[in-house]
């Protein structure tokens, strides 16, 4: 299979992770490393003065292989979205940003005007800026024309675990895009994330459908195996669908 | 004098430099935080140049679980 680039870096797997919502530590550094996914999302918070931390995600995240996508969730806008970034660099030491502006905590829906804004300053400012954003061809341009290394267009609502809704749109925005087309939000089982690079996205992102499921380990080795899956049938290119019938058995007269 | 940090009232000895406030509440060798000054970010190896006036604005953060 072909590798995945972004931004110069090359990466085995297709499969990207976020850590939120696993019930424990172990419990999702053991799905991560299910999943073979090299690249994790983190979300920035204040540190606890009172209880002192002593087990941190980060030691939980600690594998060579696996690389940081720290997110700007919690943000209201592209000046919050900046000040965010530049947190999240100076404490995980990566240029590596998940732009994420969604001010509407009922369907956490991306604010593509502050988007945008958003990523022109942070590419400006040296950030490999991977955008959340909805699945608007338009818009996808737009931040790739400002630098984007990617984008992530969304193929339902966080969390829903609905799929690919945006599929129409989605087709689209992989068909004129010139940077990769990350998938993200939404993806609820393996199916979604085969059908997504079956479409051919470049990758997808994943987190509630393997945090909450009753056993996130199996469930993270799933989505790796149906992201290969999906992956491979992009590749051998899919079959032409037809209206009618083509037998694939000879009609031969062997009743004569 | 009295700062703030992460929005609680903390007191400290007048003139500190950043890095002994981080060393006073227990953050000198912590990995994977940052730190902004009345929401501006400073570098780790400003910390001991950084001095600290009466309410001034600390943020600490650190990375945690999202998505």
């Amino acid at each position: 299979m072909e590798k995945l680039v972004i931004a110069n870096k090359e990466f085995e797997s297709r499969l990207f992770l976020g850590t939120g919502k696993f019930s424990s530590y172990d419990l999702m550094e053991k799905s991560i490393l299910a999943s073979a996914s090299e690249l994790v999302t983190v979300a920035l918070k204040r540190v606890n003065l009172t209880e002192g931390e002593n087990d941190t995600i980060l030691s939980h995240l600690n594998h060579e292989h696996i690389n940081l996508l720290p997110n700007t969730s919690g943000v209201r806008n592209a000046k919050e979205a900046v000040f965010a970034a530049e947190l999240a660099r100076e404490a995980l030491e990566t240029n590596w940003l998940k732009l994420e502006i969604h001010p509407d905590p009922k369907y956490l829906l991306p604010d593509p005007i502050e988007t945008l804004k958003a990523a022109e300053e942070l590419v400006k400012k040296g950030f490999i800026v991977l955008p959340y954003i909805n699945a608007d061809p338009v818009i996808c341009k737009r931040l790739e024309d400002v630098g984007t290394a990617a984008v992530m267009p969304l193929g339902s609502p966080i969390g829903t675990n609905k799929g690919l809704e945006t599929l129409a749109m989605l087709k689209i925005i992989i068909a004129q895009s010139n940077i990769p087309v990350v998938i993200d939000a939404g993806i609820g089982s393996p199916s979604h994330a085969a059908q997504a690079m079956e479409i051919g996205a470049d990758a997808v992102l994943v987190n509630t459908a393997i945090a909450v499921s009753q056993n996130p380990v199996e469930m993270a080795e799933a989505f790796k195996l149906a992201t290969i899956a999906g992956r491979m049938a992009y590749e051998a290119k899919l079959g032409k669908v037809n209206e009618k019938a083509e037998a694939s058995s000879p009609l031969t007269q062997f009743l004569s | 004098m009295q700062i703030h940090l992460n929005s609680e009232p903390k007191k400290v000895e007048d003139s500190s430099t950043l890095e002994q406030i981080m060393q006073q509440f227990g953050f000198a060798n912590k990995k994977g935080i940052a730190i902004a000054l009345n929401e501006v970010v400073i570098p780790q190896k400003k910390w001991a140049e950084t001095i600290l006036n009466e309410n001034d604005k600390l943020l600490i953060i650190t990375a945690f679980q999202g998505g």
